[in-house]
Order: structure tokens, then sequence, then C-alpha cells
């Protein structure tokens, strides 16, 4: 499946009447079974996009279309995994990545062999009885991706699905990520802010400016797939992300001086 | 001795220290003989209660109004939280008063009570309903406050319907709260039954209490009293299984 993201923008009108220019002017096409990053200062937009993309946020301007089509809302073929955490912490493992069949009506035996077949993909097999207090942060994580992944989505959105987790946990369930998407062959647009998460995974990443988030630099990702995060230790890599660096370290040094931090 | 297995130990020990102590104090004649009587008297009398079926008409009288009056605060509570959590105004509104409810001394107003529903059990229902009900509903909309919006968008984004959120995230997200102040509540509609009962009743386990104490029977106003306290325990018990039934464990 395709996003088309048009000249997209979104102001929020806090209470006393002040505008915080979020998203100002982003064009972005994603193509089918395409992977594509965004990396950005903190408090660029970049949430803010994925939730336009999503059908959660409204926009102020410009349009958002799913294979051609404009959305107006959730779009039902488009899969979300959130910034914070959002496992159901009232249902077991299993019964959380059954939840959306659950809801959509699939008849029980259909749905737990196909949460159970995630379960696996993501590598919590062992542990769907399990309650999210019982487990592990990244195990969290994993249970929400499972839990969109089951609906099958041709769009997959997330946002910094592993922001919490250190940098090893970072990498090795981004190298799972990998080898799950590609058996799914959705689209991804995925928001982080590590620059190697990105680079590790993406076909192209793309860097945002400071706030309002406007798209400063595309950088294609030549690395041959199936990739694993041994490619981190190459000079193809090295270049990669000393090319995204250089952009980002600008536009995070203005988000800082902004707040006057430096 | 793992931390767990020490603490278990020190609570028993605790126990066993208290049952000793209401034993041996009268015994060695510590305190004097009307107050304080040996806890092996007591165990005989209350005993002898439970048997002779003195103490049933009692028991079934307190726990009818406590049922009634924790029901109606649950009934009344939780859809009111919700209104003062899903409506500004009104919240802003009833804040000073809800903040200090209960530094109002509701058991005061009885006689106003007795005169409008009369001498029985509902002045006793009304003043343990208004004793409890405020506990569920500040929590109950404090829980909906806590409810992290990341949990709604998930219903969102997976196309679900109003009512499908509500009752399937909404709800269940905030029970950890509901419950919370339903506990209270029910400590609170439990003390409200037994102190109206003081004054406002010639049956129930308070009356129980206050009826043996006037009349010197000590031994049968210390039964009434572990009757009370075993069934505060119980109550709390099987709230904590009902929560945990619901909700996993968290
Ligand atoms: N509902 C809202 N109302 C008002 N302002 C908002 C709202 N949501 C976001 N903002 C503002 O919009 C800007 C962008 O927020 P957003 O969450 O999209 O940033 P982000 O790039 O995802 O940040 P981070 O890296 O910290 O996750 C921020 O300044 C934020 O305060
Ligand atoms: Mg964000």
């Amino acid at each position: 499946m395709q996003i088309e993201i048009k000249d997209v923008h979104k102001t929020f009108y806090s209470k006393d009447g002040e505008e915080v220019k979020a998203v100002a002017g982003v064009d972005l096409t994603v193509t089918d079974n395409e992977f594509v990053s965004v990396v950005g200062p903190s408090g660029c937009g970049k949430s803010t996009l994925l939730e336009i993309v999503g059908g959660l946020t409204g926009l102020t301007n410009g349009e958002v279309l799913i294979d051609g089509e404009p959305i107006s809302g959730p779009h039902p073929a488009v899969g979300l995994v959130f910034q914070q955490e959002s496992a159901f912490p009232w249902r077991t493992v299993l019964e959380n990545v059954e939840f959306g069949l659950e809801m959509h009506g699939v008849a029980k035996g259909e749905r737990r062999e196909r949460s159970r077949e995630l379960i696996e993909l993501v590598g919590l097999k062992g542990f769907e009885d399990r309650y999210p207090g019982e487990l592990s942060g990244g195990m969290r994580q994993r249970v929400a991706i499972a839990r969109t992944l089951v609906m099958n989505p041709g769009v997959l959105l997330m946002d910094e699905p592993f922001g919490a987790l250190d940098e090893q946990t970072r990498l090795i369930l981004g190298e799972e990520l990998l080898r799950i998407w590609s058996k799914t062959k959705a689209t991804a647009l995925f928001i982080t802010h590590s620059i190697e998460e990105a680079a590790l995974l993406s076909d192209r990443v793309l860097v945002m400016s400071a706030r309002p988030g406007s798209i400063r630099k595309v950088v294609t990702v030549h690395l041959e797939r199936p990739r694993d995060s041994s490619v981190v230790s190459t000079h193809e890599f090295g270049d990669i992300v000393g090319e995204i660096w250089k952009v980002l370290r600008e536009e995070s040094m203005k988000t800082l001086k902004s707040q006057g931090q430096i | 001795m793992s931390y767990a297995a020490r603490v278990r130990l020190t609570r028993w020990a605790v126990i066993l220290a208290a049952i000793a102590t209401l034993e041996f104090m009268p015994r060695l004649g510590l305190g004097d003989a009307i107050t304080l009587i040996p806890l092996s008297e007591i165990v005989s009398e209350l005993f002898e209660l439970l048997t002779e079926g003195e103490l049933m008409p009692h028991l079934l009288a307190t726990g009818g109004a406590f049922v009634l009056s924790f029901l109606l605060a649950g009934v009344t509570g939780v859809p009111l939280g919700y209104l003062l959590w899903r409506y500004r105004p009104l919240k802003r509104t009833l804040d000073p008063y809800l903040t200090t409810y209960y530094a109002i001394p509701i058991f005061a107003f009885y006689p106003l009570l007795l005169a409008i529903l009369g001498f029985n059990i509902l002045p006793i229902v009304a003043i343990s309903w208004a004793w409890a009900v405020v506990a569920v509903v500040l929590n109950t909309s404090i829980g909906f406050g806590e409810v992290p919006q990341v949990l709604i968008k998930v219903g969102r984004s997976m196309n679900l319907s109003r009512w499908q959120i509500i009752s399937r995230i909404f709800f269940p997200a905030a029970v950890p709260y509901i419950f919370t102040g339903l506990k209270l509540g029910m400590v609170y509609s439990l003390i409200g039954v037994i102190a109206s009962e003081f004054v406002l009743s010639t049956q129930g386990l308070g009356y129980l209490v206050s009826y043996n104490y006037l009349n010197f029977r000590t031994a049968a106003m210390y039964s009434a009293m572990f009757v009370i306290l075993g069934l505060a325990i119980l109550l709390n018990l099987a709230l904590t299984r009902i929560e945990r039934r619901l909700y996993g464990h968290v």
C-alpha cells in the first residue's frame, strides 16, 4: 500500500489562544512495501505527523492519501504502535494480542490461532498467560506490536516503539522487527530518535527540522537486505549515520537554543 | 530465611503477642475487671451467643443495612463519578464541597433523619450511604481522569465504536481506582451502619455493643466487637478477590 502525505500542516491552539505550529508543510510518499524512518529533534512534530497519517488527529492544511484515497479518520488497513506504553494491563499477553480481532467479531478459534502465531513471531512464546505487569518494557512493546500486526495491516505506523529501551536492546529488537516486517510486506513509517536504528531499518531516512516540523533532508540507505545488526560496524553504515547526524545536529541545536538550554 | 518469610513470621508474632496480652493482662490483675476480661472468656461467650442463635438477628440486621447502603453507594457513586469526570463545570462547582465533605460529621444529623424517615432501617441506610458514596464518587472520577490517553488511541486506531472503547478499554482501565473507591466505600458504609446502630436502632451489632456495654456484659460486648472485626476483614477479602478476577493481577 502507498502513503502520500501532501503539504501537511498542523497547528494546535491552546486554551489561552496561543498557537503552536507542530507540523509545517510535510511532503512525502512512501511506496508499497517501503520502510521509511523519520528522525528529528525532540518536540519537532514527529508524533503529530504520525497520528495525522493514522487518522487520529485532524490536520490544519493539506491531505493524506492511502492508496490514492484521502483519509478522514483511522483507515482500516493502517496499524499503529504508540510511543507510550499501550499494552492493556488487565489482559494477558494472549488476550492483548487478540483484542482487535475480538472487537471485530473474529471467531474465538481463529483469533486464538492467529494470535499465537504472532506471539511466536515476536518471540513471546511461553508468555501467553502473563500479564504486562509481569513483563519487561521490551516485552511489553512486543505485545503492542503483535497486537497491531495480528490485524494484518497494509500500512504500519510506529512511533518510537523502542524509545524507552537501551541501545543494545533497541538494535536487537530492531533486527527482529526487520525479520517480522519482511514477512508482512507492510508499508512502514517508523519514527525514532536513534540514528543507528533508522539507518539499520530503513530504505530511506527523513530528517525533520526543529519545530515546526518539515523535512530537511532525505537519506537513501543502499545497504543490502536482509540486514542484521552486524552492518552497524561497516563503513557504509558509518557514512550514512554521519550524513544524517550532520543535519540532525544542526536542527537539534536550534531546538535547544530556542529552549534556552545552550 | 527469606524476607517474605520473616515478614510473615513477624505478623504472626504480633497476633500471638496481642492474644497473649489480652489473655494474661486481666488475669494478672492489670486493668480493671469490668473493661478488660481474658480472651478465653470472650471466645467462649462468643461461641455461646453463636450457638444459641442470639447473634443471628443482629448479624442479619447489620448485614442487611450494610448491603443496602453499600450497593446504593456503588450504584449511585460510580455513575456520579463518571459525570463528575465528564463534565468539568460540574466538577469545578462541586469541588469545594467534595474536598471538605469528610470534615462534616454526618452522624450529627441523625435527629433530623429520624424525624424525616422514621425510626426504622432507613435513617441508618441513609447515613451509611451518605458516608460512603463520596469516597466512591471521588475515586471513580479520579480513576477516569487517570486512564492513559494512549489506550483510547489504541481503540480509535482499530476503528472501534464509541461504546466498545468505553466498555472494553475505558472502564477496565479505571477499574483499580473504582475498586479503591468501592473498598473505602465499603468500610465507610460498615462504619456508618455500626455507628448509627449505637443510637438509631434496637437491633444490629452496633446496638449489641452499646447495649452490652451499658449493661456491664463485658464478654458479650467484646464478642460483638469481634464479630464486627471479622465481618470487616471478610468483606475486604471478598472485594479484593473480585477485583483480581476482573483485573488479572497487577
Ligand atoms: N494536543 C496538543 N495540544 C497542543 N500542543 C500539542 C499537542 N500535541 C502536541 N503538541 C505540541 O506540538 C509539538 C510537537 O509535538 P510532538 O509530540 O508531535 O513532537 P515529537 O516530535 O513527537 O516529540 P518527541 O520526540 O518528544 O516524541 C510540541 O511542541 C507539542 O507540545
Ligand atoms: Mg513523539
